[in-house]
């Protein structure tokens, strides 16, 4: 540490012819003022004593801070210099003063730098350096050359004790042979012991608090290593691909799982998605059924397979619908009036006189000018023989059959023509009715029709015999009860 | 110094070997993890694709830390009903009442009673105090899940949360109702950040990072797009010490993407050094250009940026620190309160780390 106020100490040696038996010699006024304006190289430098040396010159101690008149001390410094001999031999330069400079450090760190030289003027001529070195170094008597650096270290530690010297008065006396006392001001290190402080206890501790981490290290062979193991056990990004793909929660969601309130709602609105979705099923499946009825077939033995499964389902409702009902009187009497009077005029004496007793004459009268033709003749093996002629008009097939269904009639087989809009249909039948011979006459009746040309008027009638079956089903079917 | 482990060393015997990792098992496997501001209390959400999944609620020392003393409490843990994406609690540590916030199929406010630990033998579990929920307003018969969620750190009224169905929803959770709801991507939103003034930035599966502003929510800046085409990216981080930095996770990656705000588009860095993919990233809390990440190959690096963007040598960052935990790294949390703590969760344990 470099101190704030630095003081310097200047020595300067200057060549002199002087006998050296003298102690004491006064110099001449100009060498005097010749030597201090060549000492006085750095500014504020005050001359504490000079001190002649008989042989080469003058030993002038200066310093740059203020000084006081201390008499003793100058004493002590000259008698200190007069008692070594020099022994120390200085380069030296032409015409340039030779200054050593003592730095003052409190570390005890001393920079010295000593030269020598003759002072220009004086009776001694100049000489070149080599020349003047080789002039000193021949001079073995010679008293300056011999100051050795032991001397100046002494002299350093006078320098030292002005240190401790206190000062009283700060003044100075221009007077070259008077003696002065070097006074020292106090340093203030408060500063520099902090940091000194702190860098100390740099270089000196360490981390209370280690880190868990370590320094980073390129392993490339460890990579491979190490890379394989912790790899090949799970999918990379496991845990982080599930949370952003919502931890789960929308699977669970979907399955209907209900734990908290909120999600109970959640399934209350699932219920009636639910509910939402069976309803619209449901419609989807009565729009398809309805499409399908409505699509109308060209093809002849579509309509023909058609035609007979309709048939037989036609016949299977009549059946449950006989054996399950239970008619009133009433439609029961307007239907047997009905068929009664669709048979004709030309039926046995007994079994006209029974049927017709009971029927008004209006209705009959009524429907004998609507039938323009009814032939009936019983042949044997109690067969009947019918023939009919009429206009063609809207449901009368399905009325011929009625009847006959309603007089209990085995229908053997069935002649069906039409020419300019007459019907002209033959019939024979026996008395005694069964289920599966019905159904042969059905089928008998279709092939009929199609070798005919009738297919579509028939397929016609059916639809419309669907409606009708639907509306008066049960008054059509009263009579074969009675039978 | 400890050398990096090998990874056939066991988790334990780890923690022998490192006096300055202290761990803590828990019966499930762990995935999200919440420094308490306010307390020295670390929230730690099990990871079980069930309905009923666990938050525990480990305690620590801060100043003395020994192993006895990173531990759970019985009493503050709680059921939750699926698995939380992420935990949160209250930023400001002087509020009153120590909310903790978590996201799943809804975002909850739980009501953690933080403020006598000594006594937890008597404390009472931490109450829902609310769930916010889209089902309500949307009438729609599903919610969809929430990826992550952030909370507003200046305005604490505010959360931010992230859905799978595109969308990033601002919530006013003293009102409990939404405050703004954006469609932000095209895809799912992985994570949302906030970042300083009503502004915040959004990841997604479409391989976008968006902006966004609440005083302008008609436009928003796309920042960055992930190198190959639709690679999702999965999570975000913003440098909340320096604004001007985000860290991104793309999928199946080992890379950290480090972005500038002053320089859209193109990445500042991007660190390359984890020899599996990343799992997790955050920031120093107190340090402008300090992140940490984990990954898959079971370490957590400490890496520093440079600091001038040109500065970055060619052949890529090395991170300063490591820790080798010896198992997939899920979960990482650096918080603001607790600088020289780094937490990390693998397989069902949590881990505290020093700095």
């Amino acid at each position: 540490m470099r101190s704030s106020h630095r003081r310097r100490f200047f020595v300067s040696f200057a060549p002199k012819s002087s006998p050296p038996a003298s102690t004491c010699v006064d110099l001449p006024p100009a060498a005097h003022n010749e030597l201090r304006s060549s000492a006085n190289k750095s500014s504020f430098t005050h001359t504490i004593v000079c001190v002649p040396f008989i042989m080469h010159g003058v030993l002038e101690l200066g310093t740059t801070d203020p000084v006081s008149e201390d008499p003793a001390l100058v004493d002590r410094i000259t008698a200190s210099l007069w008692d070594t001999p020099p022994r120390a031999a200085f380069s030296s330069e032409a015409g340039v003063a030779d200054i050593v400079v003592f730095e003052d450090l409190d570390h005890g760190n001393t920079a010295v730098e000593a030269t020598t030289t003759m002072v220009p003027g004086e009776p001694e001529p100049h000489a070149v350096a080599g020349g003047e070195v080789a002039e000193c170094e021949s001079n073995a008597h010679n008293d300056l050359e011999q100051i050795t650096m032991d001397d100046i270290g002494e002299l350093y530690s006078l320098c030292e004790e002005l240190d401790v010297l206190d000062d009283d008065s700060s003044s100075w006396v221009a007077d070259p042979w008077s003696s002065f006392q070097l006074v020292p001001t106090a340093e203030a290190t408060d500063v520099d012991d902090a940091v000194v402080a702190a860098l100390g206890a740099i270089d000196g501790s360490c981390r209370p608090s280690p880190s868990s981490f370590v320094a980073w290290k390129r392993t490339p062979d460890s990579d491979e290593v190490q890379a394989v193991p912790l790899i090949s056990g799970e999918p990379p990004q496991k845990l982080l691909k599930k949370a952003v793909a919502g931890a789960g929660a929308w699977m669970n969601n979907a399955d209907g799982s209900a734990a908290t309130m909120t999600t109970d709602q959640g399934s209350s609105i699932k219920n009636h998605v639910m509910s939402e979705r069976r309803r619209r099923e449901k419609l989807k499946e009565i729009r398809s059924e309805f499409m399908r009825c409505l699509l109308l077939q060209v093809d002849k033995a579509s309509i023909l397979a058609e035609t007979i499964a309709y048939l037989k389902e036609l016949e299977k409702r009549v059946e449950e619908l006989e054996s399950s009902s239970q008619p009133s009187p009433r439609p029961m009497e307007t239907t047997r009036r009905r068929c009664c009077k669709s048979t004709g005029k030309k039926v046995s004496a007994g079994a006209r006189a029974k049927r017709k007793a009971p029927a008004p004459e209006d209705t009959d009268g009524e429907r004998r000018h609507c039938v323009s033709n009814v032939n009936v003749t019983i042949m044997d093996n109690k067969e009947l023989l019918l023939e009919l002629q009429c206009q063609w008009k809207e449901l009368l097939m399905t009325r011929v059959f009625d009847a006959i269904k309603g007089v209990s009639l085995d229908v053997l087989s069935v002649q069906a023509s039409t020419s300019d809009g007459l019907l002209g249909l033959k019939i024979q039948a026996k008395v005694v009715v069964s289920a599966a011979k019905s159904s042969q006459q059905i089928c008998s009746i279709v092939y009929l029709s199609i070798y005919q040309s009738l297919y579509l008027r028939l397929f016609g009638v059916l639809i419309l015999a669907i409606l009708l079956l639907h509306a008066c089903s049960l008054p059509h079917l009263l009579p074969s009860n009675l039978g | 110094m400890e050398q990096p482990k090998p990874p056939s060393v066991a988790a334990s015997a780890a923690e022998a070997q490192n006096p300055n990792a202290f761990t803590c098992e828990l019966p499930h496997s762990i995935y999200a993890l919440a420094f308490s501001p306010s307390a020295p209390v670390l929230a730690a959400g099990s990871f079980l694709e069930d309905l009923h999944n666990r938050v525990s609620l480990l305690s620590f020392d801060p100043v003395h830390p020994t192993a006895a003393s990173f531990r759970a409490l019985p009493a503050l843990s709680f059921d939750h009903p699926y698995p939380p994406t992420k935990l949160q609690f209250h930023p400001r540590a002087a509020s009153a009442p120590h909310l903790l916030a978590s996201s799943s199929d809804a975002l909850r406010l739980w009501l953690a009673p933080l403020d006598d630990l000594a006594a937890t033998a008597t404390a009472a579990a931490p109450e829902l105090r609310s769930v916010l929920d889209n089902r309500k307003t949307s009438a729609s018969e599903f919610c969809a899940p929430l990826t992550s969620f952030d909370w507003n750190e200046a305005e604490p009224r505010r959360i931010g949360t992230a859905s799978i169905d595109t969308t990033c929803t601002i919530w006013d959770i003293e009102r409990g109702v939404v405050e703004t709801q954006l469609i932000a991507h095209d895809k799912a939103v992985h994570d949302i950040a906030w970042g300083e003034n009503g502004i915040f930035a959004s990841v997604s599966a479409d391989g976008s990072v968006r902006v966004f502003d609440l005083r302008d929510k008609e436009h928003s800046t796309i920042f960055y797009e992930s190198p190959r085409p639709d690679t999702p990216l999965l999570r975000l981080a913003w440098n909340r010490y320096d604004f001007h930095y985000m860290a991104t996770l793309l999928m199946d990656s080992s890379a950290v993407v480090v972005l500038d705000m002053r320089a859209p588009g193109v990445p500042v860095a991007e660190l390359h050094r984890h020899r599996a993919c990343a799992n997790a990233v955050a920031w120093a809390p107190q340090a402008t250009r300090h992140l940490c990440s984990a990954g898959d190959d079971g370490q957590a690096l400490i890496w520093e940026l440079p600091a001038t963007p040109g500065a970055v040598p060619a052949e890529g960052i090395d991170p300063v620190m490591v820790y080798d935990a010896g198992a997939e790294i899920n979960q990482l949390q650096w918080a603001a309160a607790y600088p020289e703590w780094i937490s990390i969760a693998f397989e069902n344990k949590v881990q505290l780390l020093r700095v």
